[in-house]
């Protein structure tokens, strides 16, 4: 038995050896997260009829949506990201411009996955259009989920 | 022949007791191990190293093992991501002889839990960016990384008296890893020991023996 024992297993080793799983399995997107809150009812809000593009792009991130928070990619290339929101109330159309300033660090995820570039936000400013304000809970973006700026209408 | 069977079963069973009570000396001998097939594994897979082990023999029962190694780790992904990684590895740890044969278990079954620890550096080139809604295409490389690992493995194997001193075994193993401190820049892809950066991964290895005259 003990002679036989080890033969199955060292051609084992070398199926072992030439084969290792792969495939990319991580959450890739990073998007900085903010949430609309209203000053005057004291809550969360959702906005009707929004639709968003970044400056400088000609494609849209939401096209005439019911939100309650906009996730929006920053532009690893620059410093500076601005993007427009409008939003139909009553039949007028009102526009904001939303400008992030921060700092990029590429970050390696893995062989299968690639790069991708983590963000600390250093400022948030609005023209006060449609919000008033914006207020940074959580100025690390990186890949995964969370509450980073608070839009205050 | 009703008389004889009762007392040849009283015979054979004084003779099992006996053998039960015979006390094995706590020191057995040390056996040194070398990897077979690290050495030559850059044949069929992306990595390659030497790798060395030697574990006491106490008491045909328990087996402390120290083990210490090097790999060299060179890929390139199907995106052309490059990662070239180099470093040394050791481990400690103890097996358990689940059964064995021999007077100094030349034959033998074990189970263990080991140890393994890497301080090591990579290199990745030609970085190609996850594309994004500005559809970032940029290429970069990040050099002379440095990280830290250890992990935990589960072994179980066997060896295999061939001749003399001359012993050949294989060892499956479930590695996971415990702590990794990342580099300044990325996740290390590859840990010299451990392999590719999975968990859990599963490991086989193949080592020849021998056991030392003393």
């Amino acid at each position: 038995m003990y002679r036989r024992i080890w033969v199955l297993p060292a051609l084992a080793t070398l199926l072992l050896t030439s084969c290792n799983s792969g495939g990319c399995y991580d959450n890739m997107d990073v998007k900085v997260y903010c949430s609309f809150y209203s000053q005057t009812l004291q809550k969360a809000v959702q906005i009707d009829s929004v639709t968003v593009w970044g400056v400088g792009s000609d494609s849209l991130i939401y096209d005439n949506e019911t939100l309650s928070e906009l996730a929006l990619e920053l532009n690893p290339k620059v410093q500076e990201t601005k993007y427009v929101v409008q939003a139909i109330a009553g039949g007028d159309l009102y526009a904001d411009t939303l400008t992030l300033k921060y700092t990029n660090q590429p970050w390696f995820q893995s062989m299968e996955c690639g790069c991708m570039v983590f963000s600390t936000l250093e400022t948030f400013w609005t023209t006060g259009i449609i919000f008033k304000s914006a207020t940074i809970l959580n100025p690390k973006v990186i890949n995964q989920k969370t509450e980073h700026v608070v839009l205050n209408l | 022949m009703c008389l004889v069977l009762p007392t040849t079963i009283s015979v054979s069973a004084a003779e099992k007791k006996k053998e039960e009570v015979v006390k094995v000396p706590l020191y057995q001998g040390i056996q040194i191990g070398f990897d077979l097939v690290s050495p030559a594994s850059y044949l069929i897979s992306d990595s390659y190293g030497v790798d060395i082990k030697a574990d006491i023999n106490l008491w045909n029962k328990y087996f402390p093992t120290v083990e210490l190694g090097y790999a060299d780790f060179d890929k390139t992904s199907e995106d052309g991501i490059n990662c070239t990684s180099s470093g040394q590895y050791f481990k400690v740890g103890i097996n358990k002889a689940l059964s064995y044969r021999g007077n100094k278990a030349e034959d033998l079954f074990f189970a263990g839990i080991h140890y393994g620890f890497s301080s090591f550096s990579y290199n990745l080139d030609n970085l190609v960016y996850y594309p994004n809604y500005w559809g970032y295409d940029n290429i970069t490389s990040f050099q002379d990384q440095e990280a830290t690992t250890g992990w935990i493995e589960l072994v179980a194997g066997v060896r295999i008296q061939i001749i003399g001193p001359i012993s050949l075994g294989w060892t499956a193993q479930y590695k996971s890893t415990l702590h990794v401190s990342d580099g300044r820049n990325s996740i290390p892809a590859y840990i010299p020991g451990y392999g590719e950066n999975f968990k859990p991964k599963l490991g086989m290895a193949f080592h020849l023996y021998y056991r030392l005259p003393f």
